[in-house]
């Protein structure tokens, strides 16, 4: 028998199990995709080692798999006995509509919850009226939900970046008039995103102490400035997909790289190297309607953390030709948190007076 | 059962008795005229009479004996029909027929004569039943039983443990609509338990309306558990097969229940 193991080198620190794609018993080829791992970064997948039929399931969904743990055993294809039954793979059942009685469906209308996406404890799974009535009852009762190891992640990074790092947050307003001429004049207009991840690589030269990491006997300055940007997934939490060495990269490169981030951020398929080494983040809350939000948490173990709020027009005066005049301009505030520790408002205000430079001057 | 429906029309309540219930047969013509005497005549005259007819199953079946066969009286319009389960029920219920100025079958099971579920203390000269109002036997949650007669005892038996509404039905015609669809609409579940044959048996009248009336709260098909369309079987053997045991009726409930 062939061990299935968990790779050694996986990114994030743990990992469970969340979906085994073959039955015991189930004919596999080599490479095809066995499980589902789930670590707090990235969804992995296992493929098989070699080709045969999977034996045994030593983890099953929701086990906590380690490095190098043994998740499954698969018999090779060479040793199946001669002569034994060609392992037919089980046909999936076929698709049916799941169907329900009148007192379910009766009572799917009245309480608003969807019978086909609970589990039934009828005959082959039928959804009861009892099931159904008591979803509807866990519905209107306070509930308990254990946290996933993303969220468990999440709450020890945000919990650990404010206890070690003095976070002061400094505001700017950015006006987005260039910027938005040139997406207008664009054949295929960049991402707001792109434009804000090739200023922010810019804005690193007036303060290149903005991309480093705070060690106890100095500060490792970064040549690269690998930009992650958070990425929400709904319920599920947040991850940073890293758009490395943005200072070499155009601004087409920059939003095809964005645009492919965060396609495969959202379908769960993001590779270790993806969310590997960033050295300065930013949070583009403003996509959800937020118009300033402090401090944003620093992703440690980085030095600093861009805010960037919701483009809208606003009423603003303006000196034109030496007299003051109102105008309509799309604003937006960019905000940078800064772990004060590494640097002082003074780089930090450098940094943000770069950045709206280079959006606001953009040709 | 012709001298019987004279009598009547000339005042008198005369109870006659069929044995068994095969050998009404011969007398359809006149029960079914006797049935409509009110309606043809305008209600200037009536032919009540309680016409008793012992049944159903004993210690071994017959083709003539053992038959139940209710539903062909409730299909006779003007008849009323009684299928007492126990002694108390039987005399409450043959006193309001006896007061009354309907014909009225009034069914006596062979098998609950002299048997212990059907003993009751009698219940005194003043006891009178209506018709068309059952007895909840049990009350449970997990699903509703209706039946009458002889099956009453053995849905008792094949039922405990279980959280059963089990209603002994007492009259078919009239029949209490009420006790069992609300039963039904709380229940969701319903099994029809009969002895007579289970093709258009009086189970299938129930299980229409109570898909009628109770459609949108059941949450399992209406099932029926009867006797195959077959003569009562002589062997004791073949008649624990064919009539609805405790052992048949057990692993229907809970197949309905499981569903």
């Amino acid at each position: 028998l062939i061990d299935i193991l968990v790779p050694a080198e996986q990114e994030g620190s743990t990992a469970t199990v969340r979906a085994w794609l073959k039955n015991i018993g189930e004919a596999v080829a080599a490479n095809d995709p066995l499980v589902e791992l789930e670590t707090d970064k990235v969804t992995l997948e296992v493929s098989a080692p070699a080709a045969g039929i999977l034996e045994e399931i030593l983890l099953s969904r929701d086990a906590a798999a380690g490095p190098g743990a043994l998740l499954g055993r698969l018999r090779p294809a060479a040793v199946i006995p001669a002569g034994a039954p060609a392992p037919a793979a089980v046909p999936p059942p076929a698709p049916t509509a799941p169907r329900f009685s009148p007192a379910v469906r009766t009572a799917a209308i009245a309480s608003g919850i969807d019978p086909a996406r609970l589990p039934g404890t009828g005959a082959g799974g039928r959804v009861t009226r009892a099931d159904i009535d008591a979803a509807s009852r866990a519905a209107a009762a306070d509930s308990r939900i254990p946290h996933s190891t993303m969220r468990r992640q999440i709450a020890a990074a945000m919990t650990r970046s404010v206890a070690t790092a003095p976070h002061v947050t400094s505001i700017f307003e950015a006006d987005m008039s260039a910027v938005l001429a040139h997406r207008r004049a664009s054949a295929a207009p960049a991402t707001l995103t792109a434009y804000f991840i090739a200023a922010a690589a810019a804005a690193m030269r007036a303060a290149p102490a903005i991309n480093s990491r705070w060690h106890d006997e100095h500060l490792e300055l970064f040549a690269d400035a690998n930009i992650g940007i958070g990425t929400a997934l709904g319920d599920a939490g947040l991850v940073v997909p890293v758009i490395h060495r943005a200072q070499t990269l155009s601004l087409v490169e920059i939003a095809a790289r964005v645009a492919d981030l965060t396609a495969r951020a959202r379908a769960g398929r993001l590779a270790p190297e993806d969310v590997r080494g960033g050295t300065f983040t930013i949070s583009n809350h403003g996509v959800s309607g937020s118009l300033l939000a402090a401090p944003v948490i620093i992703n440690q173990p980085q030095s600093a953390i861009l805010g960037i709020g919701k483009v809208e027009k606003r009423v603003t005066v303006r000196e034109i030709d030496g007299a003051d005049a109102i105008q309509i301009r799309p604003l937006c505030y960019v905000s940078l948190t800064i772990d004060h520790r590494v640097v002082d408002g003074f780089q930090a205000n450098s940094w943000l007076a770069a950045f709206t430079k280079v959006l606001e001057s953009w040709k | 059962v012709g001298r019987a429906a004279g009598m009547a029309l000339a005042g008198l309540m005369p109870v006659p008795e069929i044995q068994f219930r095969k050998y009404a047969e011969p007398a359809t013509e006149q029960l079914n005229d006797t049935g409509t005497m009110r309606w043809r005549s305008n209600n200037r005259f009536a032919a009540p009479m309680v016409v008793r007819m012992p049944g159903g199953f004993s210690k071994s079946g017959d083709p003539w004996h053992s038959q139940t066969n209710e539903v062909v009286f409730v299909h006779q319009p003007g008849w009323l029909v009684a299928v007492p389960s126990n002694a108390a029920d039987a005399t409450g219920l043959l006193r309001t027929a006896l007061r009354g100025n309907d014909p009225v079958i009034f069914f006596e099971h062979r098998a609950l004569l002299d048997h212990p579920s059907a003993r009751r203390p009698y219940p005194g000269d003043e006891f009178l039943l209506p018709f068309g109002q059952a007895r909840t036997v049990s009350r449970g949650d997990a699903l509703t039983i209706v039946t009458w007669g002889a099956m009453v005892m053995r849905c008792e038996e094949a039922s405990k443990g279980l959280s059963a509404d089990i209603i002994d039905l007492r009259t078919l015609m009239p029949w209490d609509q009420e006790t069992v669809l609300t039963s039904v609409r709380r229940t969701r579940r319903c099994l029809i338990v009969h002895e007579d044959t289970r093709t258009a048996g009086f189970g299938a009248e129930l299980a229409a309306v109570i898909a009628e009336e109770a459609f949108l709260d059941l949450d399992a098909p209406v099932a029926r558990l009867a006797m195959p369309d077959i003569p009562s079987p002589h062997g004791p053997g073949f008649m624990e097969f064919a009539i609805p045991s405790v052992g048949l009726i057990r692993a229907r409930i809970e197949e309905l229940v499981a569903f």
